[in-house]
């Protein structure tokens, strides 16, 4: 029992990365309707921005503050210079779909050429381990999962709250509408570029520290930032979060009974499934386009 | 008088025209050898690391005007960290456009997919760095100038016994040359008397070891052995400290950039490798290492040595052949030369020898420790 | 040279995977992510069977068609239910599973180890070993391969997937099962991906999970990106292009670290830039010689003509417009018996119960929001009804598949048009045609005559179509040309080639001038005196006035009046719901 205990906190801790991830593609798309492959790339740009800070002789927050930086910055940039480019261009999702692709290649790989493709640690989290009888972690899993909640519970405020959050959701709801009543569509997909990539920073900072950063980590985060929105719903941002935390759980506690060397494929298998019986997703209340 | 002059002179004549006659067609214009290794993907470390070796011997050598006055050349493929096609790809180049009769590999799968090239159109096959338990007798051209993790892992099984162990867990690669070892470990392991409490085979190369290191710990062990290499022991190492694991952790590889990863928690760690120590005492390692760390600033590890001591092991073989004379710069006559020479200089100190049986080696293994940071060399081993 | 034959082999085989690959997505659209699972599982399949049983090579090539197919069919339920993003995320997540088993089934596939050993191929007895050998065995394969799709794709069924690939809705409202379809495209492009899979597996002798990754799936993508979608020989073009640039970057003399990293950044780079200023590719759809000449050969107008006149000479204008099963008119066409939708908590059809007679035209009136056109969606099969039951012609419809009631005798019209835009105003009338024998792999790989037959007969059936609305000079003209008026009269001429007995049109006269209506409206009373029975849903009072000769009355879902034109106009409280006076 000792074992599924364990187990539960490993998919805790993982599941709080995938909310991340879940939930700032989730408000991108949900925005914006561009199937953001290039988040990935934003990914790999925070974690080696913090890196990178850090190599300049700056503290860990600072480092992080450089992550978040980098990531802000890419992410609008992808956003003012290639997508609207295409949308204006009236390219279809797969001709934006293939662009992102292609940048992601393009920056994983200028990465690996400037820093070699051995993990590059983040030092100076004080990690302390935490045990529980036989179950072992350490603070940063705990500080990860704050970090998912903290994040989720903001971002939740500010679509909820403040007006900005409001105008954002009037256009996840209906972009059309939206610009009929005078809100400023192409500012509020730059914004949603910026919030989205503003939140998978602390992710990216959180794992280099746990792991190192490596350049085909863009890869493993866009894969995961659109999974728990498929499942969850798209534009439901709790849907996200919450899909992202089983995803954790699933691939954690999934491979108690059968052999670990399986983990990777669980997540898309729990997806096929979730598609299979519900292909809105477990919480989505937009139907996918083709609605007569 | 007149004719002890002619003679002389018809003598100095004809050996001038024997040293400097123009290249028989023996000769080449240089030494043109080969090279495929992961020089993209996850694993380019290896591939920049490894070709960093061979550079700096082949410098070395140009330097002083090459082989017999042929420099050498290499011709570097990418087999963009273990795709076969692009092994057969990159070597099909090698091969029949630059023409290489030798060349360095790496890794156990892009090194399968060439062999039969390599079978069929005689080129040697230099291995420094993988070490599938495949690449045994895979093809009289491969030879590998390092020791078999299988070696290795009973070396440590022999480590473990001595310092009391009985239940081992074990995390290694999930390819031919973790499992190989494993399978190979496990029933000398049961002999001595040991059991096996766990076994967890991971994807190579993952950065979370959460999963598998958590039915570890719930097996509860006396160690953990690590059936990996390059730098994922560090990243283990790392993990299972920081999750609240104490027991002792031995593995089969040290490379000092996953130890700066592991940091503090590599203390301890004990490994049973090629004995190649930068702070030896050897004179020809310490030459290396010098050399090396002039052009790339870093101390080379064990693999850059491994490509290193093949160049100088190529010269051996070069001069052998040549000395027999006919046309010597191919496959067939260098690995000829491998053979009959068998025991070669190795940078570790010492030698190397090879078995022409099955392409492998015996080299100085050695046990090292981890403290503060820094591999202490503890002892030579001698596996049973 | 050996390395020059090699390099022709690896363009071989990734032609092969180009031309599968761009009929699933050049051709019908589907973004899917799974292709190199297909190469795989192929290789797979044909490697064991040679290590193990030491099997034929042909035979190995089989037997993975057949594994592959039927996987592809696997994915094919799920990933055909979803559309654009969720396709994308479906197969990406097959490919990965498909990977994960290939990695970790270790007794079957030896997992990252590979499988080596795999026997070369041989025929009669003749062993095919060197590059040299290899050559025209790939070779043909790869032409074996191109005419199959280039069959495919100029053929009736290539016509529906590229219609479906522009509007899926449409295809299926005109009879197309557009599931049906999209199944048959991926397990095709799936069982040749195979072949692919097998003749790389005879031929490296060894294979390992690192050959069929998500990269590789790029490379294919790649391959059919930018040698052209929805091009015959853009595959062919681009498999050229990346093999050949790819192998020219290994004799750039500068340091191999940067040139691999420079060859992957490249790449990142041209997929970019393609995507910003050629996202069809270097040969778009439409820029192939050999397209141009089809083009010439079609009928002008003058031939339309005759093929129209023709037919009325020959007393057979009924032939443009007969019932479907050839039965005899019957008197109620369509019966609605308390039919109901609801979407969430609203009722936007309610209770409706209506009948209509063969040859009325009956005119669907009501406020914004009425539920008109969803009573269309539910009639035509797009929504089932919550309650209540609809018969056509005595039979019971009401949870029939759309595609299949279009089949039965109805047909509708879209408020936005839903023309193939990228088809040509021929082609577009063609799809519409029911019954060809050339929309199925099976008619057009088997009976290549009936086919021919039938698509001549089609063609000069849609001209005569085409003729009916005025637009058979423009045949060859795509869709998205035309003017909007234009567009409105292809769209009717499009639904009357469906061969339908009851024709719901949905606006019909929405945006155009008057003077097109004077043109278009004689025309669609005309189509009464061929039996057919049409419902109009209008807000134009004149339009209404002029044509119909029934109203029904339609407000927040309810049927509440139903009358001559002149009984509901009089009517004070219904002028007040439409017009809030």
């Amino acid at each position: 029992m000792d074992l599924f205990w364990q187990l539960v906190i490993n998919g805790l801790s993982l599941g709080s990365i995938y909310l991340i991830l879940g939930i700032s593609w989730g408000l991108i798309f949900a925005v914006t309707r561009t199937f953001h492959f290039a988040h990935g790339a934003t990914f790999v740009v925070a974690a080696y921005a913090a890196y990178l800070g850090q190599q300049m002789g700056g503290h860990l927050i600072l480092a992080a503050l450089a992550g978040i930086i980098g990531a802000v910055l890419f992410g609008l940039a992808i956003e003012r210079f290639l997508y609207r480019y295409l949308r204006r261009a009236f390219a279809t999702p797969l001709v934006i779909f293939i662009a992102a692709l292609g940048t992601l290649i393009t920056v994983e790989n200028f990465i690996a050429m400037g820093f070699g493709t051995d993990a590059k640690p983040l030092e100076g989290f004080p990690i302390k381990v935490i045990k529980i009888g036989r179950v072992g972690f350490n603070n940063l899993h705990v500080f990860m999962f704050v970090t998912a909640a903290v994040l989720l519970i903001g971002l939740i405020f500010y679509l909820r709250r403040t007006k900005n959050g409001k105008a954002l959701r009037a256009v996840i709801s209906n972009p059309e509408m939206a610009e009929v009543l005078g809100i400023d569509v192409q500012k509020y997909f730059l914004l949603a570029f910026g919030i989205g990539s503003f939140l998978i920073a602390p992710a990216a900072v959180l794992v280099t520290i746990e792991r190192g950063a490596t350049p085909d980590l863009g890869h493993w985060a866009i894969l995961y930032s659109f999974m728990p929105v498929i499942i969850g719903g798209i534009g439901s941002i709790p849907g996200a979060a919450l899909a992202g935390i089983i995803i954790g759980l699933a691939e954690s506690i999934g491979i108690w009974k059968i052999s670990s060397q399986w983990q990777l494929g669980i997540a898309f298998v729990v997806l096929v499934i979730v598609l299979i019986i519900k292909p809105t997703g477990l919480f989505g209340f937009r139907v996918y386009r083709g609605k007569i | 008088m007149k004719r002890s002059i002619s003679i002389g002179s018809l003598i100095i004549i004809f050996s001038l025209l024997v040293i400097y006659s123009p290249s028989t067609g023996a000769d080449p214009k240089e030494y043109k050898i080969g090279a495929i290794l992961a020089m993209t993907g996850a694993g380019a470390w290896y591939g920049q690391v490894m070709s960093q070796g061979f550079l700096t011997a082949l410098d070395e050598i140009n330097a002083q005007g090459g082989i017999g006055g042929i420099k050498f050349k290499a011709v570097i493929e990418d087999h963009q960290s273990g795709s076969g096609a692009a092994a057969i790809s990159g070597f099909n180049k090698l091969v029949n456009v630059d023409k290489v009769p030798f060349s360095f590999t790496s890794y156990t799968a892009p090194t399968l997919s060439i062999i039969p090239v390599a079978n069929e159109k005689h080129v040697l096959l230099l291995n420094g760095g993988a070490v599938g338990p495949k690449l045994v007798k895979a093809s009289p051209y491969l030879f590998n100038n390092r020791m078999l993790a299988v070696m290795h892992g009973l070396g440590l099984a022999q480590r473990a016994k001595e310092r009391g162990f009985t239940k081992m867990a074990a995390l290694f690669w999930n390819d031919d040359a973790g499992i190989g070892t494993h399978k190979f470990v496990e029933p000398r392991w049961k002999a001595m008397g040991g059991t096996v409490v766990a076994a967890e085979a991971h994807p190579i190369g993952t950065t979370d070891y959460k999963p598998y290191l958590s039915k570890i710990m719930a097996a509860n062990p006396d160690f953990l052995a690590l059936w990996q290499w390059g730098k994922d022991w560090g990243i283990a190492v790392k993990q299972a400290r920081e999750m609240g694991f104490t027991k002792p952790i031995m593995g089969i590889e040290f490379t000092p950039d996953a130890a700066k990863i592991a940091g503090a928690t590599a203390d301890g760690y004990e490994a049973v490798t090629d004995y190649f120590d930068p702070k030896g005492t050897d004179s020809w390692t310490q030459k290396f290492v010098a050399s090396y760390k002039a052009k790339y600033k870093n101390e080379p590890e064990f693999y850059a040595a491994n490509y290193y001591e093949g160049v100088y092991i190529l010269t051996e073989l070069i001069k052998k052949a040549k000395a027999k004379g006919g046309d010597y710069w191919n496959g067939k006559a260098l690995r000829e030369a491998l053979i009959e020479i068998k025991r070669f200089p190795s940078v570790y100190g010492g030698y190397v020898e090879f078995n022409p049986e099955d392409g492998t080696c015996k080299k100085k293994t050695a046990l090292f420790v981890v403290k503060g940071g820094e591999r202490i060399f503890q002892k030579y081993l001698e596996i049973q | 040279m050996d390395y020059l034959l090699h390099i022709l082999i690896m363009i071989f085989i990734y032609a092969i995977l180009g031309l599968s690959f761009n009929l699933i997505l050049g051709y019908t659209g589907l973004i899917a992510m799974c292709h190199a699972a297909f190469f795989a599982i192929g290789a797979y399949t044909s490697a064991l069977l040679g290590i193990h049983f030491g099997t034929n090579f042909l035979i190995g090539i089989l037997a993975g068609m057949v594994i592959t197919g039927m996987v592809s069919l696997l994915v094919a339920i799920p990933a055909i239910r979803v559309r654009d993003e969720y396709l994308i995320v479906t197969t990406l997540a097959l490919l990965m599973i498909v990977y994960t088993i290939l990695m970790n089934w270790i007794d079957l596939t030896r997992g990252a180890a590979g499988l080596s050993g795999i026997p070369r191929p041989s025929i009669w007895g003749y062993q095919i070993s060197t590059p040299f050998s290899f050559v025209p065995l790939l070779g043909g394969f790869a032409i074996l391969c191109f005419l199959i799709c280039w069959r495919i794709v100029h053929s009736p069924f290539g016509r529906v997937l590229r219609a479906i690939r522009e509007d899926e809705i449409a295809a299926e409202s005109l009879g197309k099962n557009v599931r049906a379809f999209k199944i048959w495209v991926f397990v095709a492009g799936g069982a040749l991906a195979a072949i692919a899979g097998s003749l790389f597996a005879h031929y490296m002798t060894y294979i390992s999970p690192a050959n069929f990754t998500i990269n590789d799936t790029i490379l294919i993508f790649a391959i059919v990106i930018i040698g052209g979608v929805a091009n015959a020989w853009g595959p062919v073009l681009g498999a050229v292009i990346l093999v050949s640039v790819m192998e020219a970057l290994r004799f750039l003399e500068i340091s191999p670290v940067i040139v691999g990293f420079t060859r992957q950044i490249a790449y990142g780079l041209v997929l970019i830039i393609f995507m910003c200023f050629r996202p069809h590719g270097f040969l778009g759809e439409f820029v192939t010689a050999i397209k141009r000449k089809e083009e010439k050969k079609i009928n002008s107008a003058t031939n339309a003509e005759k093929a129209f006149s023709a037919l009325s000479q020959r007393g057979k204008v009924e032939e443009l417009f007969q019932f479907p099963n050839g039965s005899a008119k019957s008197a109620t066409i369509l019966q609605l018996a308390g039919v109901s939708k609801s979407f969430g908590g609203l009722k936007a059809v309610n209770q409706c119960s209506l009948d209509l007679q063969t040859g009325e035209i009956i005119g669907l009136i009501g406020p914004n929001g009425a539920g008109k056109t969803t009573l269309f969606n539910v009639i035509t099969g797009f929504y089932s009804p919550d309650e209540g039951s609809i018969k056509f012609a005595g039979k019971d419809i009401t949870n029939l598949p759309a595609h299949q009631i279009t089949n039965l005798g109805i047909a509708r019209s879209f408020q936005d048009l839903r023309l193939f835009a990228h088809l040509t105003v021929l082609d577009n009338v063609l799809v519409a045609r029911p019954r060809q024998t050339g929309e199925s792999l099976v008619g057009i790989f088997l009976h290549f005559q009936r086919v021919a037959k039938e698509e001549k007969e089609n063609r000069q059936k849609a001209m005569a179509y085409l003729e009916f609305v005025g637009l058979a000079d423009r045949a060859e003209e795509l869709a998205v040309n035309l003017s909007y008026a234009e567009q409105k009269l292809l769209s009717l001429a499009r639904l009357l080639a469906t061969e339908a007995q009851l024709i719901l049109l949905d606006e019909p006269a929405s945006g155009l001038d008057p003077k097109v209506m004077e043109d278009l409206f004689p025309l669609v009373k005309e189509l009464v005196k061929y039996g057919k029975t049409i419902c109009i849903v209008e807000h134009n009072m004149e339009v209404i006035r002029a044509m119909v000769d029934e109203i029904v009355f339609l407000n927040a879902g309810r049927i509440i009046a139903r009358g001559s034109p002149e009984e509901i106009m009089k009517s004070p409280e219904l002028a007040e719901i439409y017009f809030g006076v």
